[in-house]
């Protein structure tokens, strides 16, 4: 099937004001590189969404770019050996919340790429990328709030088919 | 926002750790670890 690069590998839904969700068995060696996405759940509270690989709460790095929807100034922020990523996605209190971002190589043995995370916490949107610098395969990752719950959705992981067949 | 009034937001007994489909309740250290991030992050949000 050529035509089709993309392949949904995990769906997962979500439960009622959960402060966060791990999600097993997603990554794998049949495929290096993911999408994952959370969409028609809600969030509790302004916040933006973390990501955390299997156990590892330490060596990641990121940078976001974002502004305000009441300025144009471009702001930026960043993360240095942190305990998760922050903002791959997020949302306004009592309203839709997401994620999407790329990850390349989380179930290789390598530091893992954390690419295009569309940002949002109420006013504020950007997009973000990073880096785990720890080089360690991982099957397994956890999405959570910075602040509050989140309700409902599916969250669902797809892999970039490596070769053509 | 104070930690008392995250706690009143969210009462221990109303917030789940979810791991695939199955979901539980924190533990005590879970839960203060859990406030404590809550309402910093509150009253630091970007910009």
């Amino acid at each position: 099937m050529n035509a089709v690069g993309l392949w949904l590998v995990k769906t997962q839904t979500v439960g009622t004001a959960v402060s966060s969700v791990a999600v097993t068995g997603a990554f794998s060696s049949t495929y290096n590189n993911y999408i994952i996405t959370w969409v028609d759940g809600t969030l509790s509270a302004n916040a933006s969404m973390t990501l955390t690989l299997g156990a590892s709460a330490t060596g990641y790095y990121q940078f976001l770019n974002y502004g305000a929807v009441t300025a144009a100034t471009p702001l930026g922020a960043g993360r240095n050996n942190a305990v998760s990523w922050a903002w791959v996605g997020g949302g306004t209190a009592g309203q839709a919340g997401h994620v999407r971002c790329e990850l390349f190589g989380p179930n290789l043995a390598r530091y893992t790429k954390l690419i295009g995370g569309p940002y949002q916490n109420d006013n504020a949107y950007g997009t973000t990328v990073g880096e785990h610098r720890v080089a360690t395969a991982y099957t397994a990752f956890t999405l959570a709030p910075d602040s509050g719950t989140m309700t409902g959705g599916t969250i669902r992981v797809y892999g970039y088919k490596n070769g053509i067949s | 926002m104070t930690p008392e009034e995250y706690k009143t937001l969210y009462p221990q007994d109303s917030v789940y750790i979810q791991v695939d489909d199955t979901e539980r309740l924190m533990t005590d250290e879970e839960y203060e670890a859990w406030v404590a991030e809550g309402v910093y992050n509150s009253n630091h949000p970007l910009p």
